[in-house]
């Protein structure tokens, strides 16, 4: 054990050793001459606001130039609630082997719990405001604005986890592990749709200009990343919900 | 739709993906229809883009139709394409096998297992299409996620070890992607052409010693490269019989496709430091291939034997990588598609066996040729190819490593490969002995002399006699897939 | 498909139409022996036809060569029929009629188990035989070798038993490994030439260094010598006679041991030439392995008592006329070990008959069993006592001609010494076998070994050993008759010697 703790060690040294030598050799951050900044970053920065509608250029990279990168990562986000799911439940499995605990069903509330009328009027309170919060993050935000597909599902998903921790499995504002493992699914292929209607329409995929609609270009494109957006929105929300679903499963039955 | 078809050989599969679970809630059914059909049209999509880039030149497809390098390509040139054919063929094959493993389980199992299944799918054909770095680090990323779920879903110890493949795998994938952050940061660009031609004034400098050395090791551990290699054995082993075959015959290849896209295409053999790490890496793969063939005779689980086995295997690939030259390219390309279908084919054998008799210790192999006669006939030629036997395919492999040895004067490699080769035999010629040779107890023949159902249900046996037969018809045929596709994928168009 | 597309493509038919017959007996399997038998049968006529039609065009100085397909960036499957490559297949194909008629009694006697299996990898070291006869270059030769290997594996493991299984690892350790020295040598060759295309008279002259020639050669040499019994690496050969009798006759004495030979010959006379080889001085080593291999193995199967090992031993020494041979680098010497390699075959093939014949009717495997045994089997004895007298070298027997050509081989290349080396061995093959022909017929048998006696041994088994052992007559008497073997040995050493494939013996 000692010499794979030492081993260990020394890798770690002698990486950190090159990673520093390296960061030397790179051009400075801040440098407004280095590759990075003065060869693809021109045109985002000058012509992202005529060619995809967006204020931001950083959802214009994300959303529209690179878009297909971030339908991966959309995919990746519910490729990775799959296998948290599959990881989760096969442990789940592993700790009730020999024991006759029933997979829970019976999630208990911290309020039944806790038995506090504190939390039962706070989530009341909160829930609503988060919830509109998370579609005002969607709907308002990625434009000129903080906010974006990403972060709205996040902050939907709280909404719903605040409402599972409070009420238990039995809260009425709640979406099952199942039901989210395929809204997920849904939300990724709204994403992907957008492409495919491009693809059906003419051009190439995520080629948001090609629609057949009465719009300028910019505003064509504007629609496009509002669509991928609310899908990015549903899958993150939902796999959010299904991992702490599989999470909150396998502390009830130890 | 014709124009598409770069893009539908990633895109079908994963729509599919996307929809499983709510399939599967409706009909499984329709969902192992469905995924069929999306294998299905993303191997025939696959073919028509490499004929296309073999008479008329590298397709390049441009998402969102932004020209690169602000926008996303995908390129499909002879190489590329090749693999794709490959992953897309395989992964058909194997899901056609999946049917007997899953129809037992519950609607959630089941689309869960197509969706990761149809994600490792498109991940993987996404890395090998694609003609951006960092859209590569996605999609390894999908086919990585993808894997360690269909790992894990066998079980407790698949659990296990499928979580120690995470862990080694992330700092894997993490190295990667520090490395193309390195390449960007000094050439700005994404492109895996446009760094080919940026990249050419700064072959000599740190940064790209360091950007090389550490996508190096982040796809040596994804592929297992010896010493690299230590999720590898728990991982196939422990696997569910109804991923292993794809896994196994397909990650590790994509990951050694993708160094030999960067050493050979991107940063050029004969350049800067790259005859150096090359170098290197030669001496690592020949030792991997002696140790890992040692480690594999001693092993008593038929899957861990074969586990180790392609441990060396990727060896051999490492090795043609580390060569250089033609031969060496072709040696590595060819390995890559012999191992593929061999790997593939020697664990449909043994999720079949296991199927049929639950035994994966070879000890408990004895008379399985009379069981199982198909089955074993495909394993036999499944053994001779990986020990070199004429004229299945891994001789050819053999036969062009060594020749790329000879030609760079590397007597050592030709040792380690002749050798290496010895010491294959005698790990898969115990397993004929016992399969063929040794009786069984009497208790077990009683079994067995009653049963007059098929060896195994038709979605099995096809799959296994069709690979077994590829071995063969790959080995005869290997010149034409020599000399009009591989030759043309090297590059510079071949000679 | 037209009539000249078959006739040109004879040497591929010949090789395909015992795989056809190994899938066909595949599948006909245990329910139906006879049809079984059948298929091997007609293979081994069919193959045996087709072989003796390419007679007169090679005879009469042409070759029949084709390029089917390419089998390796720049190399293809190439098949030629050549004087040399006639010889053995017209040998091979000839034997395997009779030993299968032969096989089926002995099978059929013994009611042996996996009778399937056996007919069909015979069919497949069939057609690698004649692949190995008719390769034209180093890879197809080394494909057709290698399967010859794997194929013979299943026949040597025949029995199952503890002792067979471990026969059979042995033969494939050696084989394989010297496999793999001998495809080091071959990829060696394509690198150094780009192509390994057999010449007579060889083509690697002033290709590469002289130590690089040495150990192309010592390689090559090697990955064949094992095949073809060399001491010290003939160690898988008496393990090997652990197989079914018929095995030991046609692959142990015939086909594999052969291909190793014909290897040797190839590579001396096709691949190096007499002139290179004169000038590396390499084939002086190989002529000293090969007598030291002859006298040893002799004497050590004087000591042997259990038939087929001494019958084995012997062979091992007998091959060694064939290395002998080539590797004294003259026409005579190297047509005496090409008619060697037929006049060995069928009188070691009518020995192991015998054998196989005396164990199936009664059991007997041992030396000092044999007393009196030739008064109940008197054909069976006859025709071993001619195989016997043939090994050591009497005129009137075919192994008397062989060893007349090689004697004058030695002296025409001035090495005399190797003439002390075949009487010798003359006289040490004698003390072997010529006791045994005694005591079969003038000796007294033991009353415990008379329980065993039965009669003579079943027709099947008879009339082809009978056959063979007429055979070695008749081509003692007439070396040219049936196929004009002896003519062909000729052309072949001409053409080796002169550097182009030739017309006429003399």
């Amino acid at each position: 054990m000692k010499f794979v703790r030492a081993g260990a060690l020394l890798v770690v040294v002698v990486m950190t050793v090159v990673l520093f030598i390296g960061a030397g050799a790179l051009p400075a951050i801040y440098n407004p001459q280095s590759p990075a900044s003065t060869h693809v970053s021109d045109r985002y920065i000058e012509k992202s606001v005529e060619e995809t509608g967006s204020l931001n250029f950083v959802t214009a990279v994300l959303a529209d130039y690179r878009g297909y990168d971030t339908l991966g990562e959309t995919t990746v986000i519910f490729t990775a609630g799959l296998a948290a799911v599959v990881l989760l439940r096969s442990a789940q499995k592993a700790d009730s082997r020999g024991k006759k605990v029933p997979l829970a069903k019976a999630g208990k509330g911290m309020s039944e719990r806790f038995g506090t009328i504190v939390l039962n009027t706070a989530a009341r309170f909160v829930i609503p405001f988060v919830t509109l919060y998370g579609v005002y993050v969607l709907v308002g935000g990625g434009e000129g604005n903080p906010g974006g597909g990403f972060q709205s599902g996040a902050v939907l998903a709280i909404a719903i986890i605040i409402s599972r921790l409070v009420y238990g499995e039995g809260a009425a504002f709640n979406i099952s592990g199942d039901l989210a493992l395929i809204l997920a699914g849904i939300g990724t292929f709204i994403y992907a749709f957008v492409g495919v209607l491009t693809l059906l329409w003419g051009g190439n995929f995520l080629e948001y200009g090609i629609a057949p609609f009465l719009m300028s270009a910019a505003e064509k494109h504007s629609l496009g990343i509002s669509g991928i957006e609310i899908g990015v929105t549903l899958c993150v929300m939902a796999t959010i919900i299904a991992i702490f679903d599989a999470l909150a499963r396998k502390e009830e039955v130890s | 739709m014709k124009e598409q078809l770069p893009a539908l050989i990633v895109i079908v599969p994963l729509l599919i993906a996307l929809l499983s679970p709510l399939v599967a809630y409706f009909s499984t059914r329709l969902l192992r229809g469905l995924g069929l059909t999306a294998a299905a049209v993303s191997f025939v999509s696959a073919v028509g883009a490499l004929g296309h880039a073999l008479t008329k030149g590298p397709w390049h497809y441009y998402f969102g139709n932004w020209a690169p390098p602000w926008g996303i390509e995908y390129v499909i040139d002879p190489l590329s394409g090749l693999m794709a054919v490959l992953v897309s063929f395989l992964s058909l094959v194997v899901l056609i096998y999946t049917d007997s493993f899953l129809r037992e389980e519950g609607w959630l199992k089941q689309g869960i297992h197509y969706a990761l299944y149809l994600l490792l799918t498109a991940g993987l054909l996404g890395m090998t299409v694609t003609g951006d770095v960092f859209n590569l680090y996605v999609f390894l990323e999908i086919s990585s996620l993808s894997a360690y779920g269909l790992i894990a879903s066998g079980g407790y110890k698949a659990t296990v070890s499928a979580f120690r493949y995470v862990l080694v795998g992330t700092v894997g994938a993490s190295f990667y992607l520090l490395g193309v952050g390195y390449l960007y940061a000094i050439t700005g660009s994404l492109n895996m052409a446009d760094l080919t031609v940026r990249l050419q004034p700064l072959l000599d400098s740190q940064a790209v010693l360091i950007a090389m050395v550490l996508i190096l090791v982040g796809m040596g551990i994804k592929m297992a490269l010896f010493p690299l290699h230590g999720w590898l054995p728990d991982a196939y082993t422990y696997s569910p019989p109804a991923a292993i075959p794809f896994i196994a015959g397909v990650m590790t290849k994509v990951m050694a496709y993708v160094l030999l896209r960067y050493f050979f295409f991107i940063f050029g053999v004969l350049n800067g430091f790259v005859p150096l790490v090359l170098e290197v890496v030669g001496w690592i793969a020949a030792l991997g291939i002696i140790l890992a063939s040692v480690m594999a005779i001693a092993q008593s689980d038929f899957r861990r034997m074969l586990a180790f086995s392609s441990v060396a295997q990727v060896g051999y690939i490492g090795l043609g990588l580390s060569l250089g030259n033609m031969f060496g390219f072709i040696g590595a390309v060819f390995h890559i598609i012999n191992h593929a279908i061999m790997k593939c084919c020697l664990f449909l054998v043994a999720g079949g066996v296991k199927w049929k008799t639950g035994e994966h210790l070879i000890e408990k192999y004895a008379e399985m040729s009379r069981r199982m006669p198909l089955t074993m006939g495909a394993f036999l030629l499944g053994a001779f190819s990986m020990v070199g036997i004429p004229p299945t395919a891994g001789f050819f492999s053999k036969w062009y490593l060594i020749l790329g040895a000879i030609e760079k004067d590397l007597w050592i490699y030709v040792v380690v490969i002749i050798l290496s080769s010895l010491l294959n035999a005698i790990y898969f010629f115990r397993v004929i002995e016992q399969a063929y040779l040794k009786k069984a107890p009497v208790a077990e023949r009683e079994k067995f002399v009653e049963d007059k159902k098929p060896e195994l249900p038709a979605t099995m046996l096809v799959p296994i006699v069709v690979l077994g037969a590829c071995i063969l018809v790959v080995g005869i045929l290997n010149e034409p897939l020599v000399s009009n596709i591989l030759l043309m994928a090297f590059p510079g168009g071949g000679l | 498909m037209s009539m000249e597309f078959l006739l040109a493509y004879r040497p591929l038919w010949a090789i395909l139409i015992s795989l056809v017959a190994a899938a066909l007996i595949m599948l006909t399997g245990d329910k139906r022996p006879n049809l079984r038998e059948t298929w091997t049968i007609v293979a081994a006529v069919g193959k045996m036809l087709i072989v003796f039609s390419m007679l007169p065009l090679v005879l009469a100085g042409g070759v029949i060569e084709i390029e089917p397909f390419k089998i390796a960036r720049g190399v293809s499957l190439h098949l030629r029929a050549d004087a040399a490559g006639m010889v053995f297949a017209v040998l091979a194909s000839f034997l395997w009629v009779v030993t299968s008629f032969y096989s089926i009694g002995y099978m059929r006697k013994l009611q042996e188990e996996h009778q399937t299996g056996y007919f069909a990898c015979f069919a497949v070291c069939l057609s690698a035989t004649m692949g190995i006869a008719f390769a034209a270059n180093l890879l197809t030769f080394f494909v057709f070798y290698e399967i010859l290997t794997i194929a013979t594996y299943p026949l040597v493991v025949h029995h199952r038993d503890q002792e067979s299984i471990k026969a059979g690892r042995k033969y494939l350790a050696y084989t394989l490994i010297a496999g793999q020295l001998f495809l080091v040598g071959i990829l060696w060759v394509q690198f150094l030439v780009g192509h390994g295309d057999f010449q007579p008279g060889g083509f690697l002259a002033g290709k590469a260094s002289v130590g690089a020639l040495q150990t192309i050669f010592l390689l090559m040499t090697l990955g064949t010598a094992v095949k073809a019994g060399v001491m010290p690496v003939h160690g898988w050969l008496p393990s090997a006679m652990v197989a079914p009798t018929p095995v030991s006759a046609l692959l142990h004495a015939v086909a594999v041991v052969k291909a190793g030979a014909f290897g040797i010959v190839r590579i001396v006379g096709y691949v190096f030439g007499p002139q290179l080889l004169a000038q590396l001085g390499v084939a002086q080593i190989l002529a000293w392995f090969a007598a030291f291999t002859i006298i040893v193995s002799s004497l050590i199967a004087m000591a042997q008592d259990n038939l087929k090992k001494r019958l084995a031993f012997s062979t091992i020494g007998q091959l060694s006329y064939v290395v002998l041979g080539a590797a004294l680098l003259t026409p005579l010497g190297i047509m005496g070990g090409i008619f060697h390699i037929v006049a060995h075959a069928v009188m070691k093939i009518t020995l192991f008959f015998c054998a196989g014949a005396i164990f199936a009717t009664t059991q007997l495997t041992r030396v000092s069993e044999l007393n009196g045994i030739g008064r109940e089997m008197p054909y069976t004895m006859g025709a071993f006592t001619v195989g016997a007298v043939g090994i050591t070298g009497l005129p009137f027997i075919v192994g008397f001609i062989s060893k007349w050509n090689l004697a004058l081989g030695s002296l025409q290349g001035g090495q005399g010494v190797y003439v002390g080396v075949l009487l010798l061995s003359s006289l040490l093959s004698a003390a072997y076998f010529l006791p045994i022909v005694y005591a079969a017929f003038f000796k007294k048998s033991e009353p415990q070994v008379a329980k065993h006696h039965c009669g003579e041994a079943n027709k099947m088994m008879l009339i082809p050993l009978l056959i063979t052992a007429a055979v070695s007559i008749v081509l003692g008497v007439f070396p040219n008759a049936g196929g004009g073997l002896y003519d062909l040995a000729a052309m072949s050493a001409q053409s080796i010697v002169s550097g182009q494939f030739m017309v006429g013996g003399w």
